[in-house]
Parts: C-alpha cells; sequence; structure tokens
C-alpha cells in the first residue's frame, strides 16, 4: 500500500499533546552546526534534566538515567541519520498519574520515498515477538554488510528496555513528510531486564 | 594495539583480552570497523581458541555498538571451539538489558557481571 501525500498514518501507540504541555521542547536546527556529537549532548542533557525531579535512591535513580539516556540518543541518532530537510524536534514529559511515565517525541522530516519501506518494516516489528525479531535481525546482520535499516535501535528499546514505541508519518500537499517517533517507558517499572 | 579519545578507550592485553571502556556512540558499523577489526586480529593471534572482551568500564552502547558485537559473537559461534567470555559490570545499566542477548547468540559465551 502506497503512503498518499497530504495523509497521515499511526503505527503503534501513538498520542500527541499540545506544545504548552511538554517539559521539553528542543529544536535542533540543521546545518553546519549540528553535528552527530550533539544528538549525545541533547540525550545527556534530557537525561539529567528528569535526574532532578526523580528519584535519587540507588540503584534506581542510575537505572532511570540510563534509559531515558539511551532512548532519547537513539531516537536523536535514528533522526540524525534519517532526516532529509529540517529541523529535529524533541519533546517530552512525565505523567505522574497511576503509573509514571515518560513519553519522549522526536520529529523530523524524511524523504517521500522512505516511507513505504519505513511502513513495511514497522508492521512487521509490530506484529512480531520482539525478541525473536530481534535475534533474527542480529544474525541477519552478521552476514551482511548494509545493516542501516534494520531497525535495531527501535527493537532495543522495546525488547531491552520495555519502552513502547509509536509512529506518525503526516504528509502535505507539497510531498513534505514529517515523522514523529513517540517511545512511553513506565518509570515505575525499572529494574535488570534479565 | 590502542585506541584513544576523549571518550573511550579501547586496547588489548598480552592475555588475548580486548578492553572497551568509557561511552561509545557511533553512527554505524564502519565506524566501529577498528575494534571488530581488533577483535578479530586478537582472536587470529590465539590461533583462534580464545578471546576476552571486558566491558565492566564501557558505560554507555548504542545499538549500532551492541550489533558489532552481536556480530563478533555470531562469527565465534561460526567458527566453534572458541572460548570466548565477555566481563561486564553490575552496575552499568545497559549492560543487564543487552548483554545477555550475546549469550541467546551463543550459548557458549562465558558472560560474567563483576
Amino acid at each position: 500500500m502506497t503512503f498518499k501525500k497530504n495523509s497521515v498514518q499511526i503505527i503503534g501507540s501513538y498520542n500527541d499533546l499540545l506544545d504548552e504541555q511538554y517539559d521539553l521542547n528542543i529544536e535542533l536546527h540543521s546545518g553546519d552546526n549540528l553535528t552527530w556529537s550533539h544528538c549525545g549532548l541533547t540525550a545527556d542533557y534530557v537525561a539529567q534534566f528528569y535526574s532532578k525531579i526523580l528519584p535519587t535512591e540507588n540503584p534506581t535513580s542510575n537505572e532511570i538515567f540510563h534509559t531515558i539516556n539511551y532512548i532519547a540518543n537513539e531516537l536523536l541518532e535514528n533522526a540524525f541519520k534519517f532526516k532529509s530537510d529540517g529541523h529535529i524536534v524533541l519533546q517530552s514529559i512525565i505523567d505522574h498519574r497511576a503509573s509514571s511515565k515518560l513519553t519522549l517525541i522526536i520529529s523530523n522530516q524524511i524523504n517521500i520515498n522512505q516511507v513505504d519501506p519505513l511502513i513495511e518494516q514497522l508492521s512487521i516489528l509490530i506484529n512480531s515477538d520482539v525478541e525473536q525479531l530481534m535475534l533474527e535481525k542480529l544474525e541477519a546482520n552478521a552476514i551482511s554488510d548494509d545493516d542501516s535499516t534494520s531497525c535495531l535501535g527501535f527493537i532495543t528499546m522495546i525488547n531491552d528496555y520495555d519502552a513502547s514505541l509509536g509512529w506518525k508519518i503526516s504528509g502535505n500537499e507539497n510531498e513534505k513528510i514529517t515523522i514523529s517517533i513517540m517511545a512511553q517507558i513506565s518509570i515505575d517499572n525499572f529494574g535488570t531486564k534479565k | 594495539m590502542k585506541f584513544n579519545t576523549d571518550d573511550y578507550k579501547v586496547w588489548d592485553d598480552e592475555n588475548q583480552t580486548v578492553h572497551i571502556e568509557g561511552s561509545l556512540r557511533l553512527g554505524s558499523s564502519k565506524e566501529y570497523a577498528f575494534i571488530t577489526n581488533l577483535l578479530h586480529d586478537v582472536l587470529k593471534e590465539s590461533d583462534n581458541k580464545k578471546i576476552d572482551i571486558d566491558l565492566s568500564q564501557l558505560i554507555f552502547l548504542n545499538s549500532s555498538g551492541i550489533n558489532i558485537l552481536s556480530k563478533f559473537a555470531i562469527y565465534v559461534r561460526k567458527q566453534g571451539a572458541i572460548t570466548f567470555s565477555v566481563k561486564g559490570s553490575k552496575s552499568i545499566p545497559w549492560q543487564g538489558k543487552s548483554l545477555p542477548n550475546l549469550k541467546k547468540l551463543y550459548p557458549a559465551l562465558e558472560l560474567e557481571f563483576t
């Protein structure tokens, strides 16, 4: 099925908020001054920001810090690698109702010819046993020189960090496509997974 | 061999152990090639018998890095009869989450958390 310009497609769990409701709203502007290392720097900032307001007793604080750091880093690296023009936007919020939940959304533009292959990969991802898919992708990457589109970052976030992911792909009249990736993690649910 | 930057240190010692320390957030398998090559070189130096990787000081590794370690574990599995161990740290969160996947790829791997 071909993605039609001027449409919106949602895959997975996705529900965004109004801009003013976020704790953080960071725009990284494309250009010569934006480099790969800014992904890690920004991810470090997001984790440190939330470390000021989340539980401080060890080892939980170390676990929470790292989870936020890892997920923000993966999403930012993904945006940096695959964006076409325009900025990378990071938005985040912690919802303290019921079990505290951190929501991170990274948005960037992509080319229209990236959309259909991506939707196909994501459809496989959300309909698969993630651990099994991870092992299959790692085996496939081991015999291939090109592992750039393996979705491994998404798979590690779901399998290793219990993140819930969702994707919103929206296009306009001019074939400008924006992808927003939402990662949600429960802050109450920390500990070594295995 | 030694590779030192402000972010990470990678080197091998005389006991077929490759040490990887610091924080690794490189962009692709190509950028991690220096580590992949070192792992293969150290394994060859032992006549394909033994290799250890010490990650106990590696506080961050992105998914591209996890990918190259996984590729190496699969390579070792396919060679057969190699003593392969990975040392990690209980106090580094990513390791408890992601390193057990290496053992799923290569069950004979000795994975130790200190």
